[in-house]
């Protein structure tokens, strides 16, 4: 039982450790990326192209049925308790503080952060991250950053193209069931609108975007050598990440309101 | 744990470095693919930049919704209390908003004292002499604001910094009790009831107007003059009670010899039953037959019971040879049917002695006739 429950606290810390040591590692080679002209640049272009570009039209849809429900709701129910303005408030907080952010990480989650893990996985298997290191290549700065820094501002930009989709793109659709003057409807969005909430929504997005991106690519390295690691190591960046992404909303949401 | 182990690494600077490898594998996408492939920094320079501009639009024009250039002009004002005063609350000009409360904050001698802007395009409207008043709602909900009433003072407008007073306190009372206030005609409350009362009157005079009209449609229904369904039934009403008049006087002169006759049966009746020789005063005579008929020691009734008696047994033995009957039926049909087939029998034999081949030519064919009666025994289960 204390052998079972030291080797177990033992091997808690190690991780720990070794997950600053990655961590501590992609800040430093992120912070020095800029400051480099190299492939990596190449590698982030694509990095985002995958992840951003394309995953642009599924969070594009979403945010335009999730908008139109809410306004369709709203309208119809809201003025009913004479509440009617309501609609911009709840469309603004659903839209841009807590849904988009939240929907659009899980996307990148469901597209991205699986695809990143088992690239690294299956790279590792293949030695070619020892290949890298040979040649001079540090894996960090090669596989990793990129695709931290690609993930993170797709998730950012996706982020603002769900907040027009939902809140602009989203009128448009409701016009077709219960029309709304769009001069009335803009302006009370915009009035509405808070700096606060575009700035949340942008910080949570951020975070996510790093959060996503590190648990994927620790995990895509956590492969020892045998293939059948890597759908194991997939499922668990999904399921790190999920967990991870929804306490660092929570603490979002509570700090932005203090 | 790992099959990676994190020392650093010297990264060499790769200014021209091919990723041939990527290039190579998203070869393999197809036309698309290698679109993308071809154009990947134009497609998500442009995603980056649209995006960017999304988000600079959105700010700008949240920027002139919410005024964030515009120059805002800032005032103070003084009330007793600040329930119902709330920061950002709007500040109303008949109806139209055109400031809001920055802060409130309790002052040393226990009154609230409130930072407020105006805006810019309103605020040629803060003249001298302009006072501010906290109206609530009467049931709580909606309805109030911080309204301002301007000075009738045409002079320049307040500058920025300036103090307004309020109509909690005396200066600002002052103000409107020296006419130098523009108050709107429904800020004053009586001014709002006197005017509100007009309104009410003219409702009343058409409710009185719409009272008539009913009364005399009703009249004319009730006299039958007028249209309608209830016209219709008094118009009804009326020819049937002249057809019920007719018909009463008919009634009435067959109800005279009705009555006459009555009367005469009546008097018979009563000299029948008080009359000495009367049928009732007979029967009622202790000395009458009816009397020694009854009075004859249980002999009339000993009787009676006697022939009930025997009547009774008679019943009883009818009762018994019913059943017995009803028992036997169904052999008396049985015994019927034979007796039937035996007549045919010997109708045939009769009929093959006459048509004897030594007499006749001999005994005919028989046609087999179903029989239409049925016994109960014939009957099938």
């Amino acid at each position: 039982m204390f052998t079972f429950l030291g080797r177990w606290l033992r091997q808690k810390i190690k991780t720990f450790f070794y997950v600053c040591g990655f961590l501590s590692q992609v800040m430093k080679e992120t912070v020095r990326f800029f400051g480099k002209k190299q492939a990596g640049y190449k590698v982030m272009t694509m990095q985002i192209l995958f992840t951003g570009v394309e995953a642009l039209s599924v969070v594009a849809l979403l945010a335009l049925a999730l908008g139109a429900v809410i306004i369709i709701q709203g309208v119809s129910l809201l003025p009913q308790f004479g509440q009617g303005s309501l609609i911009y408030n709840i469309l603004i907080i659903v839209i841009t503080r807590e849904l988009g952010p939240l929907l659009t990480a899980f996307i990148i989650i469901a597209r991205s952060g699986t695809a990143i893990s088992t690239e690294l996985g299956n790279m590792v298997v293949s030695h070619e991250i020892e290949a890298y290191i040979s040649v001079g290549i540090h894996p960090i700065s090669y596989l990793v950053v990129p695709r931290f820094l690609g993930v993170t501002f797709s998730l950012l930009l996706l982020t603002v193209y769900f907040n027009m989709a939902g809140l602009i793109g989203s009128y448009f659709i409701t016009q077709l069931f219960s029309p709304i003057p769009l001069r009335e409807y803009f302006t009370n969005l915009l009035y509405h609108l808070r700096t606060v909430d575009i700035v949340s929504s942008l910080i949570k997005s951020f975070v996510f975007g790093i959060i996503i991106s590190a648990v994927a690519t620790f995990n895509g390295f956590r492969v020892e050598g045998s293939t059948t690691e890597i759908p194991q190591v997939a499922i668990r960046a999904v399921g790190q990440s999920l967990v991870y992404i929804i306490f660092a909303d929570a603490i979002i949401t509570m700090i932005s309101y203090l | 744990m790992t099959g990676v182990s994190w020392t650093c690494f010297p990264v060499p600077r790769m200014t021209h470095f091919h990723d041939w490898k990527i290039q190579v594998n998203y070869e393999a996408g197809g036309k698309d693919m290698k679109f993308k492939m071809r154009f990947a920094d134009q497609i998500v320079g442009a995603f980056v930049f649209l995006a960017i501009l999304a988000l600079a639009g959105i700010l700008i024009l949240m920027g002139f919704n919410q005024r964030w250039f515009a120059k805002d002009y800032h005032y103070t004002s003084r009330f007793q209390t600040a329930s119902g005063l709330n920061t950002g609350m709007a500040i109303r000009l008949k109806g139209f908003q055109i400031g809001a409360v920055d802060s409130i904050s309790l002052l040393e001698d226990n009154t609230v004292n409130i930072q407020f802007h105006i805006y810019d395009t309103y605020w040629e409207k803060v003249r001298p002499h302009s006072v501010l008043d906290l109206v609530t709602s009467p049931i709580g909900i909606g309805g109030g604001g911080l309204i301002l009433y301007p000075g009738k003072n045409r002079g320049e407008p307040l500058p920025d910094g300036s103090y307004i007073p309020s109509l909690d306190f005396k200066e600002g009372l002052q103000l409107v009790e020296d006419g130098l206030v523009e108050m709107s005609e429904k800020g004053d409350k009586i001014t709002g009831i006197i005017d509100s009362v007009g309104p009410l009157l003219e409702k009343v005079d058409q409710a009185v107007l719409s009272i008539n009209g009913l009364v005399d449609e009703v009249r004319g229904s009730l006299s039958g003059t007028g249209s309608g369904v209830t016209a219709d039934i008094m118009r009804d009403v009326r020819t049937m009670t002249g057809e019920l008049n007719v018909m009463l006087a008919n009634t009435s002169e067959n109800l005279e010899v009705v009555l006459t006759d009555t009367q005469a049966t009546i008097g018979n009746f009563k000299s029948l039953t008080e009359e000495p020789e009367g049928l009732i005063t007979t029967l009622l005579n202790p000395q009458g037959s009816i009397r020694k008929i009854l009075d004859d020691d249980d002999e009339l009734y000993n009787s009676l019971n006697n022939a009930l008696t025997e009547v009774n047994k008679t019943l009883a033995n009818l009762q018994e040879i019913t059943v017995y009957l009803s028992n036997t039926t169904p052999q008396i049909a049985g015994l019927l049917e034979e007796s039937r087939d035996t007549l045919d029998k010997g109708k045939e034999v009769l009929e093959g002695v006459s048509n004897n081949p030594l007499i006749r030519g001999g005994i005919p064919e028989v046609k087999e006739q179903p029989a239409t009666f049925q016994s109960y025994r014939d009957e099938e289960f």
